[in-house]
Order: C-alpha cells, then structure tokens, then sequence
C-alpha cells in the first residue's frame, strides 16, 4: 500500500491543482467598472445587487463585429454595442446612435436615392466618454473594406457603397453605387455596429490588422447598455451596467450570459435556477419548462422557417423532382399539422411562403393542405406507378428519394421519420442520409453533398438572413454553383425567367408598397412550382423565470430592450 | 538507461512527423471550415468565401497548407489582397516555432484557446484519475481478498452495472436528482453547471462544489472497469508461491500486500494508466458537454466539427506529444517495479 508520504504528496496535488486553477485560466479582463463613493452616510442597508442570467447555446465568436457571423454572437452585441437604429417587434424603429431614420421627405435620402445622410445624436458616448460620431462609422467601413482585415463579410458595403464620409464629427454620407433597398437594415444595423476608432487605429496602425486586436476578446470600451467585464470562452460573460448608457442606466445591475454545449444543459440550467433566460428553446421542452411553473415562454417572429428544399437541377436530380407535379405530391403527402402537435407540441404554425409572417408574405396563398389521395393522384397523373413493393416507378426508375439532412436533435430526427413513413404511405421511398452541415453546406469546390447535387430532399432552419429585408439570392439562375462559379447557393437547380426577373427588380425597389407586390408575386410563382416545402415557422423561442420582468424580445435584434429587464 | 531516453527522443521526431501528417490529411478532410461560418442563419457571401479561403490559406494544395503549417510562410511571399500577385510575406511562423495557426472560429492564436481550456481538464480528470486509481487499489484488492464472499458479490455487481451505464445517462440522473429534485424537495442541492458560480466567483470551495457532479459522473465508470482489473491482477498474484513463501516467512498480511502483491499486481495497471495519463489532455466531450465545463473535450469536439484545422491540429499534436513522452515514462516506471527490467 502507499506510504503516508504518498498520500500526503496526492492530497498536496489534488488541492494546488484547484488552487491554481482559480487563478490559472483568467478570464480576459476590462475595465472594471468603479464604485461610486456615497456623498452621504447610508441611512438603511444597500438594496440587493440586480442580477439575471441569460444562457446560450452557442459561444459567441468574437467581440469585434468584424469577425462575427453567428445570431449568438449578435445578441451579445444588443448588449453592448449601438446600432443606428434597432427594430422591435412591432417592425417600428427605434433610434439609437442615429437621431432620426433618413427618408426622402427628410431629406437624409437623395432623390436618386444614391446618397444617404445621417446625423449621429449628441448625446451617445462610449464607455470612456468619447463621443461616438460618424468618424467611427468611417474607420469601420475602412477597416471592413482593408485587405489586412480577415473580416467574415464586407458585405453589402463592398456591392453597393462607392464612398463613406464624415461631413462632420456628427454627420455621416454614405454615397451608394447603385440603388439598394434594404440599407436600412444592413448598415450598422444587425449584426454590423460601428467600432471605437480611438480605440482601435492605434492598434490597426501598428499591427496592420486589426485580426489580433485586444479589445477583440475584452471589448472595454463600449457604448451599449451593459460594459463587458468578464469574457470566460465557452463558459460566461459578465457584463455590468452602463452608467453612460444614453437612455439612462440599464435596471440590472449585472448580466450574467452562461455558454452551454446543447439544450439538455441549458434545460438542466433552468430548471435548477442556474439559468433565468434560455434561448432558442426547443418546441418539446416548452411542457418540462411550464410545468415548473417557473417560466414563460414567449415567443418573437424572426423570418425563419423549418422547409424541405429539393433538387430540381436536370442535370443531376432524380428525374421526378424536375415535375411539379411531384413536388406538390410530396407537400401534399405531408401532414404538417400532425408533427407540429405531436412533436412540438402545437407552438408553431404552418407557413405558406418563404416569407412567412411578414407583409412580403402573399395573403392570398393557403398552406399546402394534408392530401394524401390527391398526392396518389397526382403521382398517378405523372405516370408514376405502385410497384409490387409498394414503391412507385415509371420507365424501371423507381421513386427512392434521398433525404440528406444536418443531424443535432432528436426532434429533428423524429420529424424525417415522420415524412419517411407518410411519403411511404403514397408510394415515395426516402433513404435518409445525417451529415454534419461542414459536409452539406461546403462548397461545389469541396464536393458540398448540396452543391454538387448529390440529394435529392433536405431540410433546414432557413429565411430572411437580413430580416426584415426579404432579399435572398438562393433561387436565382446566376447563383448555380459550377466548377466556374464554385460559390454559388443556388444548390436547387432553380432557374425560372419569371423569377429571375421579380428578383431583379425588387432589388431595388424603394417604393415599401411595390416592393411588397414584387415578393408577393415571386411567392405565387414558388408556390405554384412547389420550389420549397415549407414544413413550420421557426420563431425565437425564449424561456423566462418568473421572478423577471419587463423581459421582452423582438425578433430583428433580439435582446435590443434588455435595458429595461428588471428583477420583481 | 540514458542513451535509451535520448534514443527514444530522437525516434519520436519522425514519428510525430508521420502522425501529424496523417492527422493533417484526416482533419483537413472533415468538410469546409468555412460552411460553419455564419453558424446555422446565415451564409457566406460567394465574394466573402473566396477572399478568406485566401486569407485563411484554403485555397492551397494540402501540402503546402501542411508546410505551412509545421514550418510557416513568414519566410515567403504570399498573395494576401487577391490580385494574384504575391508581394507580402506571411505572417505565420509554423508549429516548429509554436505558431499553431489563429483559431478559425474565434480568430485568435488557437494555442490561446487550447490554453484557456488545458487547466480546467487536467484539474477534472486529474483529480478523477487520482481518485479512481486509489479506490479501485482499494476495492479491488479488498475484493480480491475476499474473493466469493458477499462484499465481493455486492462489488462486482456494482461494477457491471457502473460499467454498463452510459455517461452520459449518469450524469443527467445525477443533475435531476441531486440539482433539480433536490432543490425541488427543499434539499440543499449541488450546482450543476460550470466550474462556479458567477456572483461569487473562482473560488476553491466553488471550485470544489461544481466539480462534484461531473467527478461523480466520471469515476463511476472507470472505477468499475479499473477495480475489475485490480481484482483480476491481485487474485492471479495473491496465488503465487512466493506469496505463500512470504506468509511461510512470518511476514504480516499487510508487508505482504503492500511489499509484495501489490508491486506485481500493480505493473499491467501501470501499463493501462500510461495509456490513460496523454488521454487525459483530451477530456471527455460527454461530461463536459452537460455540466457546462470548458474543457478540451468540448473544445476538440466543437472545433472538429466545425473544421477549425488549427484548433483540432493543436489539440491533436499535443495529444500525441503526450503519448510519446508518457510510453517512454511507463517504460521507465517500469523498472522501479520490476527491477528485473533494465534497457540498454
């Protein structure tokens, strides 16, 4: 057996282990934010600290906006970063660094609509007391254009922006190259903010780029509601008030964000008290949260749904998916009602379009209804017949679809199963295929499963990337992806004329009625061409201890009234 | 015994040569780093996805990415704006030079991240380690002792069914019952995520609290695998003649064990912990994963799958740094317990 010396040596090593690790791996630290010394004797005990804990399941990217790309990440950002103007959820805006949204008849908008002029409010400071003005707006779009930026996207600026000026310390002039009609919800808005450029020249003119910068990972100067003063990766974040937050003092004294790996921690979290806010929470959680009695959940429309893309490209799709009279078979043979019930527990709705829940959403157009025999019929029609098997086939192909999907959750699991046993019951056979979305998603130069068109159905969690800008480029002719333009996202093998010219002109449409008409027109055209299936609509689903309130979300920018959260 | 160790040590660079290339090949090919971007709402911009696949190096053959990788491209001119006119020179320095590469995730040196990360796993599985080599020391030889005996039954049931559970499992009953229910029974209840609590802060005590659970979760598997093998070596041992000499010696039941047995019994052991020690950098994804502990499992298992190249080949190289260097320390440890070992 082991000496008492042993023993003594492992004890001695278990316990320095732990106190090293508390102070071993130190989170990147900032500013600490100074107490403020009292001007008289207190006269009662303090009030209680006002604290929340928000979680997440996804660690956010970076600090720099430059660099972020994730939803996570951007709600992150509604806490400490401004925007020129946030959007609730009523669609109105609402002014922060901006004193008032550019229109023609303001005149912020020229009347070619070329040229955009905005004036920065007087009163947003960054954390140290700098003004924010329209010079930072120009050293970000200087730093997002810089080839020494390793920056995720310079999109829309380097498509559509010719120049950014500041005329003044408080005016900004962004000159467009050709008329863009979503501006107002892609410049600096979203997940674009504007950087401190007292903070970070310095560090661009010494480095070169700004890819290593500190303030990265600490981000201490900030002009948000809350300053960041703790950033642990893959843990939390720590975030207090800002005393200089120009609509006052958030009511929360600190914020906490806690990271986790997958919901079953975070479900875990909340129910334990670990966790007062969850995000993004599943549809068969929302029963195990509520009978707690312990949370809410509401719920904020962001321009997702949950839809079933097919391969229409002739050159590589199974040769019933060029028909649309299978496709439509296929939504047909659908029971969408039924899964939402059974599997999510009825919180979603059934869209229609691609634009569900939006005014670019077409009135007129119902969800496709659950039909099975009018799905036999239609496959009947198409000349596709019921084998000895039970399968379908037409000319010795039989009709044997291959489902690939981005495997994670077991709901989503459940759902394929679902529409492998109802297409079944009409003839269709469905070969299911999990994969990793680094596999699905890569490019036509990667061998991307859906670039290359190696599928012929799946699924994913897709809609307005810019809501609530309703511009996509996925069904456009151009965006094919081909060993010439191996990029593309046009994974469907989409290629209408009709379409193509919809898309073109409501581009850049500025005229909000027309421009509505436009999607309202392209919706009936992919609808009657069943170009997608949408499956359910994908709104943020959030989960809210009681013991909050004034909690509330809008589903453009997420966590925008955060300053007003509140402790009972 | 020197010129073994420096023999050995020379060996091992061709050898880590070979593996990190195949591990280069391997990682490379787990799918495009760059369709993680974005997570799952957005997308990359065809224009984006081109200059950072050159920003980033994706665009070269996997050779020169791997050569640039081990040795960097500080030394040559690279085309970093796109024109296709190489006229800057790079600014990587190669793992040889302990550059592993920025983190394509978190755009920052992945050797920062892998190093936010190594503390919190060695703290949990080695304590874990620590605490299941003791008692599986204990309980198996105790079992072993009292072989057939009903404590003995009770153990090996034990052990089938804690070998049997999948940790994952475990550690959710753990949660609901000792975080959830407890709490729900008005019970003083264990924190079941993260290493503390954050309005308190890193302290040892909440160190030590948080790590409960999820040690709780991880010793009971490998205890009962361990103790299984402990008792197997000891029952094979304790029947020796040169044990029944020792007892025919006078020697005390306790000299025998500790100076005799237990030195046998304990050198396969020491073979299976050898395996274990580099095994350990790796941590475990599952336990990780559910009590919200930032380790490298969780770290290894996001980064892979998202195609993060320096992450995972960070990971990996100082994965199997450890296996070389931990073989040739077993090998040593070998011949404190059986002297009649001896390298030249």
């Amino acid at each position: 057996m082991m000496r008492k010396s042993s023993w003594l040596v492992l004890s001695v090593l278990v316990i320095t282990s732990m106190a090293l690790s508390s102070c071993g791996p130190q989170p990147t630290p900032a500013v600490e934010v100074p107490a403020e010394a009292p001007t008289t004797a207190p006269t009662s005990a303090p009030a209680a600290a006002k604290e929340a804990t928000l979680s997440l399941t996804s660690n956010p990217e970076s600090m720099n906006p430059l660099y972020a790309s994730t939803w996570y990440t951007e709600c992150v950002f509604d806490l400490i970063l401004l925007p020129l103007w946030n959007i609730d959820d009523q669609g109105q805006y609402q002014m922060e660094l901006a004193q008032e949204l550019p229109t023609l008849q303001n005149g912020g908008i020229s009347a070619d609509g070329l040229t955009i002029t905005l004036k920065f409010r007087d009163d947003a400071n960054w954390s140290d007391g700098t003004p924010v003005t329209a010079d930072d707006a120009v050293f970000t779009y200087d730093m997002t254009m810089s080839d020494g930026n390793g920056v995720f996207s310079r999109y829309p600026f380097d498509t559509y922006v010719e120049s950014m000026t500041a005329v003044d310390p408080k005016t900004l002039e962004i000159k467009l190259s050709s008329p863009y009609a979503d501006w107002s919800t892609s410049f600096f808005t979203g997940i674009s903010r504007v950087l401190p450029k007292h903070v970070l020249q310095p560090v661009f003119d010494q480095e070169g780029t700004l890819d290593n910068a500190q303030w990265n990972r600490t981000a201490n100067i900030v002009n948000g509601p809350f300053t960041l003063t703790e950033f642990v990766s893959d843990d939390h974040l720590t975030l207090a008030a800002n005393e200089g937050y120009w609509r006052g003092r958030p009511k929360l004294d600190t914020l906490f964000i806690r990271i986790f790996a997958d919901d079953a921690a975070q479900l875990a979290a909340l129910q334990s008290g670990q966790s007062d806010i969850g995000s993004y929470i599943v549809g068969d959680q929302i029963p195990t949260l509520e009978a707690t009695g312990m949370f809410e959940t509401p719920t904020s429309a962001n321009g997702y749904i949950v839809t079933i893309f097919m391969n229409m490209d002739p050159k590589t799709a199974h040769p019933a998916m060029t028909d649309p009279n299978v496709r439509r078979a296929l939504a047909l043979a659908i029971d969408r009602q039924l899964i939402i019930d059974q599997i999510y527990n009825g919180i979603y709705t059934i869209p229609a379009t691609y634009w569900d829940d939006t005014v670019y959403d077409n009135p007129d157009l119902e969800p496709y209804p659950f039909d099975p025999e009018g799905a036999k019929a239609l496959l009947d029609e198409a000349g596709w017949t019921v084998g000895t098997d039970g399968v379908r086939e037409k000319n010795g192909t039989i009709l044997s679809l291959r489902y690939v999907y981005i495997s994670g959750d077991d709901t989503t699991d459940t759902m394929v199963v679902t529409f492998q046993q109802m297409l079944a019951d009409v003839g269709v056979k469905l070969d299911i295929i999990q994969n990793t979305q680094e596999v699905l998603w890569a490019s036509y130069g990667d061998k991307g499963e859906l670039a290359i068109g190696n599928y012929d159905l799946t699924q994913w969690s897709d809609g307005m990337w810019y809501f609530p800008s309703p511009s996509t480029s996925y069904f456009l002719c151009s965006e094919i992806p081909s060993a010439d333009y191996p990029t593309g996202y046009n994974w469907f093998g989409i290629c209408d004329p009709a379409l193509e010219e919809l898309f073109a002109v409501a581009d850049i449409e500025v005229d909000p009625n027309k421009r509505i008409d436009d999607y309202h027109q392209i919706g009936k055209i992919m609808y009657d061409q069943t170009y997608i299936i949408p499956i359910r609509s994908d709104p943020d689903v959030w989960a809210v201890n009681t013991r909050l309130k004034d909690v509330t979300f809008s589903g453009v920018d997420p966590l925008m009234f955060a300053y007003q959260w509140d402790v009972k | 015994m020197t010129r073994y160790i420096i023999r050995r040590l020379l060996q091992a660079v061709p050898l880590l040569v070979i593996i990190t290339a195949l591990l280069f090949i391997l990682t490379a090919n787990l799918g495009d780093p760059l369709a993680a971007f974005g997570g799952e709402r957005r997308r990359l911009q065809p224009a984006d996805r081109a200059r950072l696949e050159r920003q980033l190096g994706l665009d070269r053959p996997l050779i020169e990415q791997y050569a640039i990788w081990l040795v960097g491209n500080d030394w040559m001119k690279v085309d970093l704006d796109g024109d296709s006119i190489a006229d800057s020179y790079g600014t990587r320095r190669g793992v040889l030079r302990g550059d592993f590469g920025d983190s394509f995730q978190e755009r920052r040196p992945a050797i920062e991240v892998i190093g936010e990360r190594i503390w919190n796993t060695l703290l949990l599985m080695v304590a874990s380690e620590i605490i299941v080599i003791i008692l599986a020391l204990l309980v198996g030889t105790f079992s072993a002792l009292h072989q057939y005996s009903f404590w003995d039954h009770l153990i090996t049931t034990l052990s089938f069914i804690g070998y049997s559970m999948p940790i994952f499992w475990l550690a959710l009953m753990l949660i609901y019952l000792f975080g959830v229910n407890f709490q729900r029974w008005g019970l003083p209840s264990l924190p079941t995520v993260g290493m503390y609590d954050l309005s308190v802060g890193p302290t040892v005590g909440q160190i030590a609290l948080h790590m409960l659970l999820p040690l709780t979760a991880l010793s009971v598997v490998s205890l009962a695998a361990y103790s299984r093998y402990v008792r197997s070596q000891m029952l094979e041992v304790i029947h020796q003649d040169y044990i029944r000499t020792a007892y025919a010696k006078g020697l005390s039941e306790r000299t025998v064990l500790r100076g005799h047995a237990l030195k046998n019994a304990a050198l396969p052991l020491v073979t299976i912990v050898g395996l274990d020690m580099p095994l350990l950098l790796g941590g475990t994804v599952v336990t990780e994963a559910i009590f919200g502990w930032p380790g490298m499992g969780r770290l290894f298992y996001k980064a892979s799958n998202a195609g993060d190249i320096p992450v995972t080949m960070g990971i990996l190289f100082i994965i199997a740094v450890l296996v070389v260097v931990f073989q040739l320390i077993t090998d040593i440890v070998y011949t404190y317990f059986d002297p009649r070992i001896r390298y030249e």
